[in-house]
């Protein structure tokens, strides 16, 4: 049933075997997400900019120094084989060795991690990573850590590798949206929930917070699929047959952390490394773009993966082209254009975010936009393609249209002047029913060429699609046209003050007035005694290192911002009151009744319902020596002329202002007489 | 003697070997070059001088193919190739004529080439006499190192900077670094580092340099031109000195040329023989002569939706050209950049691509 076949190196042999740092890819991703390509080339093998997607992976494990990769096939081993013999690793100058190994009784990643349990040929700590994962990250340094954290916890059995991406971020797969609880201290995780993006809840349990010091909760991340594992793991997964996928292996170590004395950390990116894995389309569209525009670095056509072929050159507006693909008068590649070897493309072509394979031949007047062709596709005079992948060997001949989200098997021909949208398309129905799976043999197949079977994607979670981008369910994101367009415009704008790094440590000022809130509300709940609370709050004050302008002006602010004095002026007027002392021994001077004033200003103006009563909150500070009257005018005076609140606060207390005027005005008189 | 196979793989565990930053640092990587292409000469089978060039130069177009951007490489390779023509023609029994070979006056260089040679004779104690010329070419690299031979660049600093002199430099350069602390030992001076964003390097020079107890200010790459008419000396490194004597250095280096240039400050680069190339500049785009890196420093990945809407790039190099260099501080000596194409002729063959 299983054999292994490969190359080592002298040199590996030569080394100690332990020293040798393996990885383990397995190349099948058990779902069936890239369905109708998925049934005549293996995800893996699928051109990821001109590239078969494992070319990459081998090339970052091989740069970030792996010495030996077990490749785990489950299906199309033969093909796996074939391509590794051809390719450069089967060299002998190749550095790292490549082994394959089969076993097509897997139907799952537990299984899969099951056999190699039982062949033994985890010597020590491992990479585990599917076929599919595009990276540029330097493992020994993670590994190092990873080893660290074994040396303090004797259970730690995994380190899971997440990047740092905001929410809205287009390579954040949708399916792979997640919630970590982390411990800060150790890095250890806590808690981790793949949240859909219909669940808007989540539970987390008491024990993640419960006797830590610090415990993060981060929803900031996109899943790397990259573990760093302890030769523990496939025992684990020997041990507990429910084990079918990581996540659930993640989840049964975090629920039954002490039945298997297992505990698993988590290691974020630098944010100059890159990691992501191509799951659906969608992946395979933003990692596409990510290429292009050099993120993932040195992994980008013009430098790495030119073994085979020649050098493409890089030109302005991302333009990546082979020096045989050649342009006829009056074709136009606008921007994040790939263009491989001997393509020939005809006159007046309009081409923008795409790729184009080898040998392809594209006529006159052909407009593609954001597709993905792969090699010897054929698109005759005047055809449109937009937001499609169409596959190797395809022809489209005069006039066709594809667009919204359709995708092409290989070796379909399409007559002239179709228009298709939003469709799987196929060579043949041959490979739908041998597959034997029960929901393809389902859907409606329409036939519409010699060579041309269609089918409709099934529209499984397109429920509740954000507003951002319409979302296809082939997964391909459609983000150009007009409403949308401008919808997702006013989303931005409206999110723009999000911040999509991890939240800024509170400056001390902010936890200083928090202190303080915390004291003056616990003080008129428990009726403390005003003495002790200017004790707590000049201790805080000290403790955070806040000058006294700022105590001052947060003083009043904490005062006015009570929680039971939020809403009506009669609360503010009792919490006045018993704080009396309070405000008098910090309102002493000038200084301190303009920090006063401001704070008021601050806090009444952005509660526009106590605008009314705040002449009458002055009045009673006037009343109790709080403020003077030359404090009062000089703030009336300053005014903010730009602020519209500032203005209107201001008209407020008019009366005041003239009351006041009109006493000083008494008082003078009466003075003179 | 090893078949084609085996000096196939040690080429290629060099080429991973710099791609994975195990070597690292010009210098390191010009050492190593020459270690490679000495096992190259030492191991691989061959009995004239031809079938050797053969060899490098083949070995060179599959290095150059994989390493563009490491001058060192291809310049280390080239002074070989120089070192076994000389060889051969000098051990020769037919020599055509005494000198011709080994003095090459400055006529010499304007008269026409003498007729071709084509090495097919077969010269004996050839591999000897290549192997000890390469000691040499070794010695000299190593005295282009910053210890404390005679004639290194880093002895020259007294004579470039003076006392209470304010010196402007750009990123990180561990020559200039080294250039700097000697010249500290005797005189005192301050220095301005502008910080070379996005990778920011200059600020791990500035933190070496004032450990080393130098007066240092750490400026941003924008406050250049406003602080240029304050400084007496721009001192930088480069990655590269092209054919004409124009730089291929860190991004932000032609800004301070040309800063310099307006207030006519001398700008000096020092740059080891190593770093000469025999390319010209035909194009600043990537295939000739830049490395566009990921866009990160320049934007952050992490910042979301934005990325998908905007094109970020984050060029390594700047070009300078000639006229804004005042003077090469080389290993042997100072070099207006109108020499360059001297020294260019004296130590390699310019047909040797």
């Amino acid at each position: 049933m299983s054999n292994t076949c490969g190359n080592k190196l002298k040199s590996s042999e030569t080394m100690k075997k332990e020293d040798v740092l393996q990885a383990v890819v397995i190349c099948d991703n058990f779902n069936s997400w890239f369905e109708p390509v998925s049934f005549y080339v293996p995800v893996p093998l699928i051109p990821l900019v001109n590239s078969p997607i494992l070319e990459y992976s081998l090339e970052f494990l091989s740069l970030s120094g792996v010495q030996e990769v077990i490749l785990f096939c489950c299906s199309h081993a033969d093909r796996f084989k074939k391509y590794i013999k051809n390719s450069k690793w089967s060299k002998r100058s190749a550095l790292m060795s490549v082994s394959v190994m089969v076993s097509e009784s897997c139907r799952t990643l537990g299984d899969a991690m099951r056999d190699l349990d039982a062949k033994a040929v985890i010597r020590s700590d491992f990479i585990l990573l599917t076929a599919d994962v595009i990276a540029n990250i330097q493992l020994l340094p993670i590994l190092e850590r990873h080893r660290k954290f074994a040396k303090q916890d004797k259970g730690a059995v995994m380190t899971i590798l997440y990047k740092e991406a905001g929410p809205g971020h287009n390579t954040r797969s949708p399916e792979d949206e997640t919630v970590l609880a982390v411990d800060s201290s150790t890095n250890r995780i806590l808690f981790h929930k793949k949240v859909g993006q219909t669940s808007k809840k989540i539970v987390f349990p008491l024990e993640t917070f419960m006797d830590r010091s610090k415990t993060e909760l981060l929803y900031n991340l996109q899943a790397t699929r990259i573990y760093l594992c302890s030769p523990a793991v496939p025992p684990l997964f020997s041990d507990n047959f429910d084990f079918q996928s990581l996540d659930d292996f993640v989840r049964g170590i975090l629920m039954n952390e002490e039945i298997l004395a297992s505990t698993i950390y988590w290691h974020c990116l630098d944010t100059a490394e890159y990691a992501a894995q191509i799951s659906t389309w969608h992946m395979y569209q933003a990692v596409s773009h990510d290429i292009i525009h050099r993120w993932v670095y040195p992994l980008v056509p013009d430098v790495t993966l030119t073994a085979s072929g020649e050098r493409y050159m890089y030109l302005r507006h991302n333009v990546y082209q082979q020096k045989s693909a050649k342009l006829a008068k009056g074709c136009v590649l606008e921007e994040d254009v790939v263009l491989a070897e001997d393509t020939v493309i005809g006159e007046n072509t309009y081409i923008t975010s795409s790729v184009i394979g080898r040998n392809c031949v594209i006529g006159k007047n052909v407009f593609v936009s954001n597709s993905y062709l792969w090699d010897n596709v054929v698109l005759e005079d005047n055809s449109r393609v937009e937001f499609s992948v169409v596959a190797s060997g395809t022809v489209l001949k005069n006039g066709c249209k594809l667009g919204q989200g359709c995708i092409v098997g290989p070796e379909t021909v399409l007559d002239a002047n179709k228009d298709i949208k939003n469709a799987y398309l196929v060579a043949s129905t041959s490979v739908l029913k041998d597959d034997g799976n029960e929901n393809i043999s389902d859907r409606k197949i329409v036939k519409i060429g010699e060579k041309a079977f269609m089918y409709t994607c099934i529209t499984e979670d397109s429920d509740s699609e954000e507003e951002t981008k319409i979302c296809h369910p082939s997964g391909l994101i459609l983000d150009s046209q007009g409403e949308s367009e401008e919808e997702s415009d006013d989303d931005l704008t409206g999110s723009n003050d999000m911040s999509y790094r991890a939240s800024p440590v509170p400056d001390d000022v902010n936890l200083f007035f928090n202190e303080v809130l915390d004291s003056l509300s616990r003080g008129i709940e428990d009726k403390l005694d005003c003495d002790h609370l200017i004790l707590e709050i000049n201790s805080s004050r000290y403790a955070y290192n806040v000058t006294v302008q700022e105590v001052n002006y947060n003083v009043v602010r904490a005062l006015l911002s009570l929680p039971s004095s939020s809403t009506s002026f009669a609360e503010i007027k009792k919490g006045l009151a018993y704080f009396m002392p309070i405000l008098k021994k910090y309102i002493r001077n000038d200084e301190a009744q303009k920090d006063c004033l401001q704070a008021i200003e601050d806090t009444i103006g952005g509660k526009s319902e106590l605008w009314d009563s705040l002449p009458k909150l002055l009045h009673i500070l006037y009343g109790n020596d709080i403020l003077e009257e030359d404090a009062i005018m000089e703030w009336y005076n300053t005014t903010d002329e730009t602020s519209p609140t500032a203005t209107a606060i201001r008209k407020e207390v008019q009366p005041l202002i003239k009351w006041l005027e009109e006493a000083d005005a008494e008082s003078d008189s009466s003075e003179s007489e | 003697m090893l078949e084609k196979k085996d000096c196939c793989e040690s080429v290629s565990k060099f080429i991973q070997d710099i791609k994975q930053k195990k070597i690292s640092g010009s210098y390191n990587i010009a050492i190593s070059t020459v270690e490679l292409l000495k096992k190259l000469i030492i191991q691989t089978e061959w009995k004239t001088a031809e079938e050797l060039l053969k060899i490098i130069q083949d070995e060179s177009k599959h290095l150059h193919q994989n390493l563009p951007l490491y001058p060192t490489v291809e310049s280390m390779v080239g002074r070989i190739l120089k070192i076994i023509r000389e060889e051969y023609i000098n051990g020769r029994e037919d020599r055509p004529d005494a000198d011709a070979g080994v003095i090459q006056s400055l006529q010499r260089l304007m008269l026409a080439e003498s007729p071709a040679e084509d090495y097919k004779s077969i010269v004996p104690e050839l591999q000897e006499a290549i192997l000890e010329h390469i000691t040499e070419l070794e010695t000299e690299l190593e005295n282009s190192m910053f210890d404390f031979s005679a004639d290194n660049i880093v002895q020259q600093a007294c004579e470039h900077i003076h006392s209470n002199e304010i010196i402007l430099t750009i990123g990180k350069s561990s020559l200039v670094e080294a250039f700097l602390k000697a010249a500290a030992a005797e005189r005192k001076f301050e220095v301005i580092v502008a910080e070379c964003a996005p990778f920011c390097l200059g600020h791990e020079m500035a933190v070496r340099l004032a450990r080393s107890k130098i007066e240092t200010t750490v400026i941003a790459d924008s406050s250049v031109f406003a602080l240029m008419s304050r400084v007496n000396k721009v001192i930088i490194g480069t990655h590269t000195i092209m054919a004409n004597g124009g730089l291929r250095a860190v991004c932000g280096s032609h800004s301070v040329a040309l800063a310099a240039k307006h207030f006519s400050v001398p700008v000096y680069v020092l740059a080891p023989m190593y770093k000469l190339i025999t390319t010209y500049l035909c194009s600043y785009d990537q295939d000739a002569f830049n490395c566009f890196v990921s866009p990160e420093g320049v934007l952050h990945y992490s910042d979301g939706a934005i990325l998908s809407k905007v094109h970020v790039y984050n060029p390594v190099f700047d070009y300078v050209p000639p006229e804004l260099v005042t003077l090469f501080i080389s290993n042997n000596g100072g070099h207006a950049p109108s020499y360059v194409y001297r020294l260019n002729s004296e130590l390699y063959r310019l047909d040797d691509k």
